[in-house]
């Protein structure tokens, strides 16, 4: 096998179906973290800062889940685009998403082994999840806002 | 106490005078005008402070209506200074005629403190004096009351040498609302009317030592009475005290927590972990303790252990313990419901102020129930 060869350069995937598995990571992950969260407020883990916990996790999943969903709204009444998009780009999509997911699902799961309280987790998680969030949502964009212009 | 003093107080215009004695306000008196000193016969005459009931060195000379007083120098303390002012005489109103001179008040100071001196006569030899020692806000110290009796000095006597006390922090009585409380047997810790202050304080630590509640703190109660304030501890819900380090981690302390197995990850994941913090007060008087006050936080618990002493000084070692004298247990519990919440006094305890001794390991629920 040669080595020196780049075989997975130029290779091109589906829009759509980039589209949908990106979808299905962000829904699966965010569907997870939402489920915690119920989970913790009934088990009232928050006590009196419910309402600040929900206040930490939406804005984290939520603009990314509409820019999803929205994106699929508007094109579910067009036929299917046959518009392709670099695989390595879609890779790095994803796993950016998966990274980003992981770090939110971080910050309730590792809590309790911290001792910090979990407010003040949060509050301390915002310095990195906003800086990865930005990369996250300029790397889906492609996919979910200018998915048009694609290369057809 | 004499019925002629508040109403002195009030027509001198003293400074402001903190933790009076409750007195009964009687008719206000009549102030009589300078007069010759041989109407004030028994007053006249150099007075000694120390060797009496008080452990401060005061001495103070009446010649006619001047008096000089000598003691350590306000506000710092330090060295000795003689203090001069010309004084005010007093008699009882329901005397007739020319009533004898009851009281004489004399006030002297300066910016940064004022003081105020009422004699009265006790008996032959003998003259009451109540100190008031108020002080600005830049002196930054609290403002003092003092009863001290003074003695007939001879001329032999050796000029007094002043030593300084060091002042002794107040402890806040009426106490604020403790959770629970405990008026402790009287043979366990204090013995009323046989005890000095001293004794009690040494059995208390003794007691403190040997279940090594860790760091304490005493302070006074006003000049009679001290009171010892342990640490905070973490405490489970039944007032056991939580093991190893934890059990002196405060409601804002951060300690990794210790998990047996991944059911006890999941119960702190999913579940509130509440916290249980006391301090206990052991306040020795023979003061009414009915609390009073706002509820006391647990931030204002926990800079209690900061604010005291770590030992009763002599003069109040020396204060004998009065006939209702009695050592009372206060339980100041906290309560933190979860890891977000702050930590508040809990009002309705779960568990009694006997429960928290025993489970704390001071005494045996036998030792406590004699």
């Amino acid at each position: 096998m040669d080595r020196t060869a780049a075989p997975e350069v130029g290779k091109r995937l589906p829009l759509v179906w980039c589209q949908r598995r990106l979808a299905l990571v962000w829904l699966a992950g965010a569907a997870l973290l939402v489920l915690l969260m119920i989970a913790q407020s009934i088990g009232n883990k928050y006590g009196g800062a419910t309402a600040q916990a929900w206040d930490w996790l939406l804005p984290t999943v939520v603009p990314t889940l509409s820019l999803i969903v929205g994106a699929f709204a508007a094109t579910a009444r067009q036929p299917l685009q046959q518009a392709t998009v670099d695989a390595f780009s879609y890779r790095l999509s994803l796993w950016l998403s998966v990274f980003y997911l992981v770090l939110v699902a971080a910050v309730p799961l590792a809590q309790p082994l911290t001792g910090r309280s979990p407010l003040e987790l949060m509050q301390l998680s915002k310095l990195w999840l906003g800086a990865i969030q930005g990369v996250v949502g300029i790397s889906l964009g492609v996919y979910f806002v200018s998915g048009g212009r694609a290369e057809s | 106490m004499s019925v002629l003093l508040p109403a002195i107080l009030a027509t001198l215009q003293a400074p402001v005078i903190h933790r009076r004695p409750t007195v009964a306000r009687p008719p206000g008196p009549e102030i009589l005008r300078p007069q010759v000193s041989a109407q004030i016969p028994g007053f006249q005459g150099t007075w000694f402070g120390e060797g009496t009931d008080s452990a401060t060195r005061r001495m103070v000379r009446v010649e006619g209506l001047h008096v000089r007083v000598s003691e350590a120098c306000l506000p710092s303390g330090d060295g000795s200074c003689d203090y001069n002012a010309e004084g005010v005489s007093y008699s009882l109103r329901a005397a007739s005629g020319s009533p004898p001179v009851s009281a004489l008040a004399v006030q002297y100071g300066d910016t940064l403190w004022r003081q105020l001196l009422i004699l009265r006569q006790q008996e032959q030899g003998r003259l009451d004096a109540f100190v008031y020692t108020s002080f600005s806000q830049s002196a930054g110290r609290a403002n003092t009351y003092e009863h001290q009796l003074l003695g007939r000095g001879s001329q032999t006597r050796p000029p007094p040498v002043f030593i300084v006390a060091p002042p002794m922090p107040q402890f806040p009585w009426p106490p604020p609302p403790p959770t629970a409380s405990l008026r402790l047997p009287d043979r366990l810790v204090a013995v009323p009317k046989q005890d000095s202050l001293g004794a009690v304080f040494d059995r208390l630590r003794d007691a403190l030592q040997r279940v090594d509640v860790g760091w304490w703190s005493v302070y006074a109660i006003e000049a009679d009475g001290f009171a010892v304030v342990t640490k905070m501890e973490a405490i489970d819900i039944d007032g056991r005290p939580k093991s190893g380090t934890e059990r002196w981690s405060g409601p804002n302390d951060q300690l990794p927590p210790h998990f047996s197995g991944i059911g006890d990850y999941l119960r702190a994941l999913f579940s509130a972990r509440p916290g249980f913090y006391r301090i206990i007060v052991f306040a020795v008087t023979d003061r009414p303790s009915q609390s009073a006050g706002a509820a006391i936080s647990a931030d204002s618990a926990a800079r209690l252990l900061r604010g005291g002493s770590d030992q009763l000084p002599q003069w109040l070692r020396d204060v004998p313990l009065g006939p209702d004298g009695r050592c009372v247990a206060l339980i100041y519990e906290f309560e933190r419901p979860t890891e977000s919440d702050s930590a508040r006094l809990v009002t309705t305890a779960a568990v009694g102020a006997l429960q928290h001794l025993t489970m704390a390991g001071l005494w045996t629920e036998q030792q406590l129930r004699k």
